[in-house]
C-alpha cells in the first residue's frame, strides 16, 4: 500500500532549530511517496516507513567570495543544478558579508601606501534528507563546477549560522546595559519577579510586627 | 553531462574476454576443472585527481558575448561615485580657475588627491603586478610527470605498474584482502603506490565504476582464479607528494582526459571514462 505523506526525520538533536520549509513564491511539488505502515490499520507484512538507505539532515553548502557577481551567478547555478538532480533543496539565503581592510604602509614607515576594502560575500544553499549514497555525487559536483574565487564548503547545519544572520538591535542592547549597570536585571520578567518577592517579604516582616 | 547512479553503473556479465594483464599476488591454490565457474580476485583501483588550478580560457564565442554583456552593462548604469567626484575636481579647477586663487577653501580642494591621480596611482600599481602564468614551464616541456602542467585542466594518476614478470598503464591497482573493507583497500592500495606521504581526500565509500577482466588460461591454473574484479574510487589530491615505490611502480605521469585514451587499453579506459565528468 503506498499513502502519500511527507517525509519524516526521526532523529533530531536537541541544538538543532525546526525548519517549517516554506512554499510561499516556490512551486508546489509533489509529495514524495514512501510506505507507510500504521499497526491499527496496515497489514503487518509491510516495511515500516524509513528511507531506504541513511540520510544526511541538514548539509549546508557554504559559498564565500569577494566576487559579488560570480557569486550571486554560481549559488543559482548551484541551486538550479540540485533541483534538476532531484536533491531536496530546502532553503537558500545570503548571509551578512563580513569586511575586512589591508592596508599597505611604506617600507620601514607608517605611512599608508593603498589601503583596499574588501567584502567577502556568503551564500548557503540548505539541502534537507540527502542520501548518503548522493553525497559524494554532489561532492564531485561541487568540486568540478566551482568557479575561480569562490570557496565552496559542504558542513551540518547548526544554529549558529541562523543566529548570525539576524540584525542585531543596538538600541535595545544598549538599554539593557544600562539597566545592568544600574544594578537592575535586564529581563522584565525576572525583574517583576524578584520585585513580587521583596514586597511580599517585607508584608511578611510588616505581619509579625503588629502581631 | 550525463550522471548515473553508482548502482546503475556496475556492469554485470561485461567484458568476457582475455586480457593480457597479469594477476598480482598469485596464490597457489586448487584449480578449479576446467568449463566450471571459479572465484575471482577483487581489485581495488584508485582514480587520484589534481584539480583544475585557473579557469579554462574562453571561446571565441564567449569573449564576443562576455564583452557585449560588459557593454550593455555600461551603457545601462548610472555614474559611480569614482565617475562623481571626478566631475566634482574639474568644477573645483574651473572655479579656482575662474576665482584666481582668492578663495581657500576651493585651492585647499583642489590640492587634495583628484579622482584622476588615484586612478593613475592605481594603474601603476596594476602595471607593477605580475600574475603567475597560466602556461608553465612544465606546460612548454611537455614534462608529463608534472603537477604544475595543463593548470586549466583535471588531471589523472596513471602508473605503470608492475604484474609479474612484465607492467602495465592502468590506474594505481590492488589486491582486495578479506578483512577490510572495499575503501580501505583503495586507501591502502594508494599508499602503497605512491608513498605515505599522499594527502588524498576519497569521496564515498561505494566505488565509482567497474571492470572486469578473465586471466590467460596458465594463470587461470596457477591462481584458481577465472579473472579479476576491479572497483574504481575516486579521490582528490589535497596536498603532500606523490613518490611513486620503485618495486610496485615503474613509472608514473599525470594524464587529461583526452590524453588517457592514447594511454590505456580501449575497453579498460571505458570504464575509466564513466567515472570523470568530461567536460574537457
Amino acid at each position: 500500500m503506498w499513502r502519500r505523506t511527507a517525509l519524516l526525520v526521526s532523529s533530531r538533536s536537541a541544538g538543532q532549530m525546526v525548519r517549517l520549509s516554506t512554499s510561499a513564491g516556490r512551486p508546489r511539488r509533489a509529495p514524495r511517496l514512501v510506505k507507510v505502515t500504521n499497526q491499527k490499520l496496515e497489514p503487518q507484512y509491510l516495511t515500516p516507513s524509513e528511507p531506504m538507505v541513511p540520510v544526511y539532515d541538514l548539509l549546508n553548502i557554504r559559498l564565500q567570495a569577494y566576487d559579488f557577481a560570480v557569486l550571486e551567478h554560481y549559488a543559482k547555478w548551484v541551486h538550479r543544478m540540485l533541483r534538476a538532480i532531484n536533491v531536496d533543496v530546502e532553503d537558500c539565503w545570503a548571509t551578512p558579508h563580513t569586511s575586512a581592510r589591508v592596508t599597505r604602509l611604506k617600507p620601514n614607515t607608517a605611512i599608508v601606501e593603498t589601503s583596499y576594502d574588501l567584502n567577502l560575500y556568503e551564500r548557503n544553499v540548505q539541502l534537507r534528507d540527502l542520501p548518503t549514497t548522493m553525497a559524494p555525487v554532489v561532492i564531485d559536483l561541487l568540486q568540478h563546477s566551482t568557479p575561480p574565487g569562490v570557496q565552496a564548503c559542504l558542513q551540518r547545519h547548526k544554529s549558529e549560522y541562523d543566529e548570525v544572520r539576524y540584525v542585531p538591535d543596538l538600541q535595545l542592547k544598549e538599554l539593557k546595559q544600562q539597566l545592568a549597570e544600574v544594578g537592575m536585571d535586564p529581563d522584565k520578567r525576572k525583574r517583576r519577579a524578584a520585585q513580587e518577592a521583596a514586597a511580599a517579604a517585607a508584608a511578611a516582616a510588616a505581619a509579625p510586627e503588629k502581631s | 553531462m550525463r550522471l548515473t547512479w553508482c548502482s546503475r553503473r556496475l556492469l554485470l556479465g561485461g567484458f568476457q574476454f582475455s586480457c593480457r594483464t597479469l594477476s598480482q599476488a598469485a596464490r597457489a591454490e586448487p584449480a578449479p576443472p576446467a568449463g566450471q565457474a571459479g572465484p575471482w580476485h577483487l581489485y581495488t583501483a584508485v582514480c587520484l585527481q589534481r584539480l583544475p588550478v585557473v579557469a579554462p580560457p574562453l571561446s571565441d564565442t564567449e569573449r564576443r558575448f562576455a564583452a557585449l554583456l560588459r557593454q550593455l552593462e555600461f551603457e545601462r548604469s548610472l555614474k559611480s561615485s569614482h565617475e562623481i567626484r571626478h566631475e566634482m575636481d574639474i568644477a573645483t579647477a574651473e572655479a579656482l580657475r575662474a576665482s584666481e586663487g582668492d578663495d581657500p577653501d576651493l585651492a585647499e580642494a583642489a590640492s587634495l588627491q583628484t579622482a584622476a591621480d588615484f586612478e593613475d596611482a592605481c594603474a601603476e600599481e596594476l602595471a607593477g603586478f605580475e600574475p603567475a602564468p597560466t602556461i608553465t614551464e612544465a606546460d612548454r616541456a611537455g614534462d608529463q610527470r608534472s603537477l604544475q602542467r595543463r593548470l586549466s585542466s583535471r588531471l589523472v594518476l596513471v602508473v605503470q605498474q608492475r604484474l609479474g614478470a612484465g607492467t602495465s598503464w592502468m590506474l594505481p591497482q590492488g589486491r582486495h584482502q578479506d578483512g577490510a573493507t572495499l575503501r580501505q583497500t583503495a586507501e591502502q592500495t594508494l599508499q602503497a603506490m605512491v608513498g605515505p606521504n599522499v594527502n588524498a581526500q576519497f569521496l564515498g565509500n561505494a566505488p565509482w565504476g567497474f571492470y572486469k577482466y578473465k586471466y590467460p588460461k596458465p594463470l587461470q591454473q596457477e591462481s584458481g582464479a577465472v579473472g579479476g574484479k576491479v572497483f574504481f574510487y575516486k579521490a582528490v589530491l589535497r596536498g603532500g607528494s606523490v613518490e611513486p615505490v620503485a618495486d610496485r611502480v615503474a613509472d608514473h605521469r599525470w594524464l587529461t582526459a583526452a590524453e588517457l585514451g592514447g594511454q590505456l587499453r580501449s575497453r579498460y579506459r571505458r570504464a575509466v571514462h564513466r567515472l570523470l565528468i568530461d567536460h574537457d
